[in-house]
């Protein structure tokens, strides 16, 4: 509801100020109504100056004010103490004194105007624009009953005179009580009929329009409000009032954002901002700012949507606002809380909840005044009924003895439904201050949520950062460290020296991997991706890790997996993540004997367990080392290093997968940490063909190669021939694999061979004589081709398709014996 | 082998390149999304490694340009390096055609792995040793 006051006249602290606005129409739409003075007879000299004054009190009421005593004093003199033209004056310097500010000075005026008007006949229209002005005046001053009674006597008057405009207006003032009152049914209701009733006044029917328009808007029922709007647009534009098109256009645009018209909302409140701006109305241009940047967010621009609240809002105090900014407010906290500023959000909220409150006190007493006003005027309707009925049924006496009994039946009956009426008010008022009270509560509740949940998203999103940007320079560190690593010329101390600097990067990053995960954990982020997985392949993986350096401390390391089901469904990143977690807090807490991994069944469950021989934990603390940044006791952090992260993500994943971590511990002999979850067998696929078969997974390949990209390749491709893919570092090692058995060729990349082998040709001989015939395949380089193969290899120049590769280590043999001759080359 | 990495950031570029080097293959570096596309459309290369976060274009958008070539060249394959850990992050890059995703700290044998896999992967017919 875009809501203004009066340019001119003061603006009162309730909020009420758009009724003055409602005023200062009426009195301009008074301009033309020429004859509601003077009535039949022809107009006096007084007459024109009392529309002088009339259209001198717009533009200076003080003048206005010297005038009309003037007038007074004139007619007085010519008409009597009682005339019309005594009480016109009399009403004229009413409005004066409202539009000075001296409200309190304009009642006598007005009551002695409307006392005179009353006696007079035929009664003449300004008699219901006196009662009019009284009931602005009560409205102003919260008295709604009051305001009621004189909006609805003003209608009555100008229904006998006949003044359809009155009608209108008093019909509107009627609609914007119920408004007030957020009896919005009823509000409709009047406007409507204003609107019926006369609409040939343009002024008139802008207001009519516009605030019919914010009570449809209310009510959401957008497609009739933009209806309304597009009317008063139109009127406006043509009375030439950029400051209504300004306000008109901001009530249209509120209507079609509800109605889902982004572009069109957008389009109107920027017009409405333009002209509000070239019109100089501050007021309305923060208020359709604030629309504007709503819109601005629903469309996305979220830099301009603070930009305009914020210019909306520049100097003013959030917590002295009034009633009027309720929408202003609203609008700013969606688009602050939209954007994310918490902080503004929270503000506007704050404002938003003290005007609320303040909203529905004044409906609340509105309403209330309009129950009990409706009741004393239903009231007063039965109570003439009734006489006159009695009237014409009686002689004098009969009727002054049953028109008593009846008053005192009928007051008796006025007093059982005023006290209905007041218990029902007292009923809506309770009731709504205890809605109030709910509200103001959800309100705080909310807001309390709102902060609470942003304080945890930035918790959560501080730790993602921050695990976010080490990894960068980690990168950096680890990096380096793996490729100097890798330089064999590397110096033995340098060497030391380096794989302390990466073990150190490679503790950081476990740390900040871990930071992520609870980060993950808090945020609900956590996820488990469960497929088939190889069991036994995926433990064992993980257990080869922590074999080697358990068995360089000196402990035992067991891995048994013989109860163990080979296929399961579970999510393997997340259960080497689990296993390996325990294995490492084994490692770290045992000094002396060793270390067991097991995998068994029990029931329905899978256990793994790993078991210690260490430290063990104290009874105490069995639960507390599962929470986060918990150890047993400081000193084990001291001694043993650690974030303490690793149990808390573990039992954190471990219920991810549907099951739990469960610690068996005797404090000095040693732990064993079952990680149980939720057996889920997956059966191998049922029939491969025959020809598959044969192809996969049979003996293994023996390979020397040193390129690590060239491995990865040569893995993948070989994957689906064999079983294993063996890469030795120089023959001694080959040789050493072949002897084992199961080994059905070999690979060698003569340029590595010559690296590392002293004795180049002997090493293929050998090579060649321990693997089938003609499955040993040197690859030699292109610049080598005039090389002699060595005997019983198969020499390959580079490059050689994979596909020729393959045949020649795994394909049919074509029956011969003898090694093949010569250099077999082969192109891309 | 050569190796394309779009990389703003200097110092990953150098830490890759080194790695590169000890499984000797050789690197072009790019430090915009726009210049890796350039280089793309220029020459043939076996492999793309691509960074997400960049200024102007990022990977993601690059990363549908080059899938959206209808030559060779959109059908390189792609692997994505970055430091980003959004748990839905590997299935928005694979859904978008990489090949597959590198978490920094980049561990030196998996991205030679991961190369190496690829490749022979999806060399086909014209895979060479």
């Amino acid at each position: 509801m875009i809501v203004v006051a009066s340019p001119i006249r003061p603006r009162r602290p309730s909020g009420t100020g758009w009724r003055r606005w409602v005023v200062l129409w009426a009195l301009l739409a008074m301009f033309p109504v020429l004859p509601a003075l003077g009535q039949r007879g022809d107009p006096s000299p007084l007459d024109a100056r009392f529309e002088a004054v009339r259209t001198a009190l717009l533009a200076d009421p003080a003048a206005g004010l010297r005038d009309s005593i003037a007038l007074e004093r004139e007619a007085a003199r010519r008409d009597g103490p009682a005339s019309r033209m005594v009480a016109a004056s009399k009403w004229l310097q009413a409005e004066a004194h409202v539009r000075l500010g001296q409200e309190a000075r304009a009642a006598r005026p007005l009551a002695e105007a409307i006392a005179i008007l009353r006696t007079l006949r035929p009664r003449t229209s300004i008699e219901g624009d006196a009662l009019r002005t009284r009931g602005d005046l009560a409205a102003d001053a919260a008295q709604v009953a009051g305001a009621l009674a004189d909006y609805q006597a003003a209608y009555r008057v100008y229904v006998v005179t006949g003044d359809r405009r009155g009608q209108a207006m008093a019909l509107l003032s009627i609609g914007s009580l119920y408004r007030q009152g957020a009896d919005y049914e009823s509000a409709l209701r009047y406007y409507g009929q204003a609107i019926d009733t006369y609409d040939a006044d343009p002024p008139l029917l802008v207001s009519l329009l516009n605030n019919r328009g914010n009570v449809l808007t209310e009510m959401k029922r957008n497609g009739a409000a933009l209806r309304d709007f597009q009317r008063a647009l139109e009127q406006a534009r043509r009375m030439d009032n950029p400051v209504f098109e300004a306000r008109i256009l901001g009530n249209l645009a509120r209507a079609q954002r509800a109605a889902g018209q982004g572009d069109a909302a957008w389009a109107s409140v920027t017009r409405g901002m333009a002209i509000a701006r070239a019109a100089d109305s501050r007021q309305v241009l923060d208020q359709l700012r604030t629309l504007a940047a709503r819109v601005a967010v629903d469309r996305g621009e979220t830099a301009l949507a603070r930009r305009l609240v914020d210019e909306a809002f520049a100097d003013v105090d959030l917590r002295t606002t009034p009633l009027a900014a309720r929408d202003n407010h609203r609008n700013a906290y969606a688009v602050y809380a939209g954007i994310g500023d918490k902080e503004k959000a929270l503000a506007h909220l704050e404002a938003l909840s003290r005007l609320d409150e303040q909203a529905t006190q004044v409906a609340t007493s509105a309403k209330t005044a309009l129950m009990s006003a409706r009741f004393d005027f239903q009231n007063q309707e039965l109570r003439i009924a009734r006489l006159r009925q009695d009237e014409l049924r009686r002689t004098v006496a009969f009727q002054q003895a049953s028109a008593r009994s009846q008053r005192m039946l009928f007051a008796a009956v006025a007093g059982a439904v005023g006290l209905v009426a007041i218990l029902l008010a007292i009923g809506v008022v309770t009731l709504q201050r205890s809605r109030n009270a709910v509200r103001a509560a959800n309100t705080g509740l909310n807001a309390a949520n709102v902060a609470l949940t942003g304080a945890l998203k930035a918790k959560s999103d501080f730790l993602a950062t921050t695990s976010h940007e080490i990894r960068t320079p980690l990168n950096g560190i680890l990096g380096m460290t793996q490729v100097m690593l890798a330089d064999p010329a590397l110096a033995d101390t340098t060497r030391d020296r380096i794989g302390i600097v990466h073990e150190a990067g490679t503790a950081m990053r476990t740390l900040v991997d871990d930071i992520l995960d609870v980060a993950k954990m808090e945020a609900g982020n956590l996820t488990v991706a469960p497929v088939a997985t190889d069991l036994v392949a995926t433990v064992a993986d993980v257990a080869r890790l922590w074999r080697r350096q358990a068995e360089d401390r000196g402990l035992s390391f067991v891995v048994d997996t013989a109860a163990a089901p080979r296929r399961v469904e579970t999510d393997p990143v997340r259960l080497r993540q689990i296993v390996s977690n325990l294995l490492s807090n084994a490692l770290k807490f045992t000094a002396t004997g060793g270390i067991e991994l097991r995998i068994g069944v029990a029931g329905d469950r899978l256990r793994i367990a790993v078991s210690d021989t260490g430290i063990g934990v104290p009874a105490d603390k069995v639960e507390a080392i599962f929470e986060p940044f918990q150890q047993a006791d400081t000193s084990t952090t001291r001694r043993y290093g650690g974030t303490g992260l690793g149990l808390a993500i573990c039992r954190n994943l471990a219920r991810a997968l549907g099951g739990d971590i469960l610690l068996d511990t005797v404090q000095g002999a040693g732990s064993t940490f079952t990680l149980d979850l939720p057996l889920t067998i997956v059966p191998f696929p049922a029939d491969a063909d025959a020809d598959a078969d044969a192809e996969t997974g049979q003996g293994a390949i023996v390979v020397i190669e040193r390129n690590p990209i060239a491995r990865s390749m040569l893995r993948t491709v070989f994957a689906q021939r064999v079983s294993e893919v063996f890469f030795a570092d120089d023959a001694v090692a080959a040789l050493n694999r072949i002897a084992h058995g199961d080994v059905t060729a070999a690979l060698v990349d003569a340029v590595t061979l010559r690296a590392v082998s002293p004795d180049v040709d002997g090493d293929l001989s050998r090579l060649a004589d321990a693997v089938p015939k003609g499955r040993c395949v040197v690859l030699y380089p292109p610049e080598d081709a005039a090389t002699v193969p060595v005997r019983d290899s198969v020499a390959v120049i580079k490059p050689v398709q994979g596909k020729k590769l393959l045949n020649m280590l795994f394909g049919p043999r074509e029956g011969r014996t003898d090694p093949p001759a010569a250099l077999v080359s082969h192109d891309a | 082998m050569n190796i394309l990495y779009i990389e703003d950031d200097p110092m990953n570029r150098r830490v890759v390149r080194d790695m590169l080097d000890v499984a000797g293959a050789t690197m072009v570096e790019a430090g915009l999304a726009e210049e890796g596309l350039r280089r793309i459309a220029a020459e043939p290369f076996d492999l793309v490694l691509l960074d997400l976060r960049m200024p102007g274009m990022d990977g993601f958008e690059a990363l549908r340009r080059i899938r959206a070539r209808t030559d060779a060249a959109g059908t390189v394959p792609v692997i994505v390096v970055t430091a980003d850990t959004a748990t839905d992050l590997t299935e928005r890059c694979l859904a978008l055609g990489a090949d597959d995703v590198l978490f920094k700290p980049v561990a030196m044998d998996a991205l030679f792995d991961a190369i190496g896999r690829i490749l022979a992967r999806k060399g086909g017919d014209d895979l060479l040793f």
